[in-house]
């Protein structure tokens, strides 16, 4: 296990291919943590982010195993391109069957009124201004969340976002100015200082 | 900066990296891992 942890994926795609379960499980743990948070983050929900995960998975082993996966180095990236499209799917069958969709979910941003709270120690703040943001973050439509969470939490380029969620570059530019907009415009309306206290 | 801006206003990358790295978004589910284990090893086996 130790030298599988240091090849790369497509090493390991390649082992797994031919055999070799362990490196298949190696590829797991590498990306279960990262790609579950964005999962659980987009949808909101961790028994639906459960079942996208292991759909993810399950599509990822068929596709590897009929031998239709094109390394590009990049495996973390079509992992998340999968779930991208698989939440996508479960969001559209959702709002077809006219159930409550993630989309029609209301955050009252401006009426959460820990978001108001003040503190006196300056660890306290920067924690307090930390949840701000997430919560400001939080409170994005859903196409600005997901831009915003590749960048800054996956560390994703707007290439790889774009690629990812299927838009153009530009319109993955676009989200993300929007979010910085709207992240500005809320902390403004609601007096959220958005400075870490040093 | 833009001149209509005050610095509560502002916001960096820095800022924003930060507070969604210290946010907790939970881990998969001990059996939902195992399924997808089982199911490689067994998609192999079949295959």
């Amino acid at each position: 296990m130790e030298h599988l942890n240091q090849l790369t994926d497509d090493q390991l795609v390649a082992l797994y291919s031919n055999g070799n379960t362990k490196a298949f499980d190696t590829l797991l743990s590498r990306y279960q943590d990262k790609l579950y948070s964005y999962i659980n983050f987009v949808v909101r929900n961790r028994d639906l982010a459960d079942d996208i995960f292991q759909d993810t998975f399950v599509k990822a082993i068929v596709t590897l195993q009929k031998g239709n996966y094109t390394s590009t180095g990049k495996f973390g990236a079509w992992l998340t391109r999968i779930a991208h499209n698989l939440i996508i799917d479960y969001f559209r069958q959702d709002k077809n069957e006219n159930t409550v969709s993630n989309d029609a979910q209301e955050y009252d941003l401006l009426n959460d009124a820990s978001l108001a709270e003040a503190n006196v120690e300056d660890s306290l703040i920067n924690e307090q201004t930390l949840r701000d943001v997430r919560r400001l973050v939080d409170a994005l439509p859903d196409n600005q969340r997901e831009v915003v969470f590749m960048r800054y939490y996956q560390d994703l380029s707007f290439k790889e976002i774009a690629d990812i969620t299927g838009v153009s570059i530009n319109t993955a530019l676009g989200r993300m100015r929007y979010a910085l907009i709207n992240i500005r415009r809320m902390s403004a309306e609601k007096g959220i200082s958005l400075m870490l206290a040093s | 900066m833009d001149q209509t801006s005050t610095p509560s206003s502002f916001i960096s990358d820095n800022l924003i990296r930060a507070a969604l790295k210290s946010g907790s978004y939970g881990k998969p589910a001990e059996r939902t891992l195992d399924f997808i284990r089982s199911f490689a090893a067994e998609l192999r086996f079949v295959s």
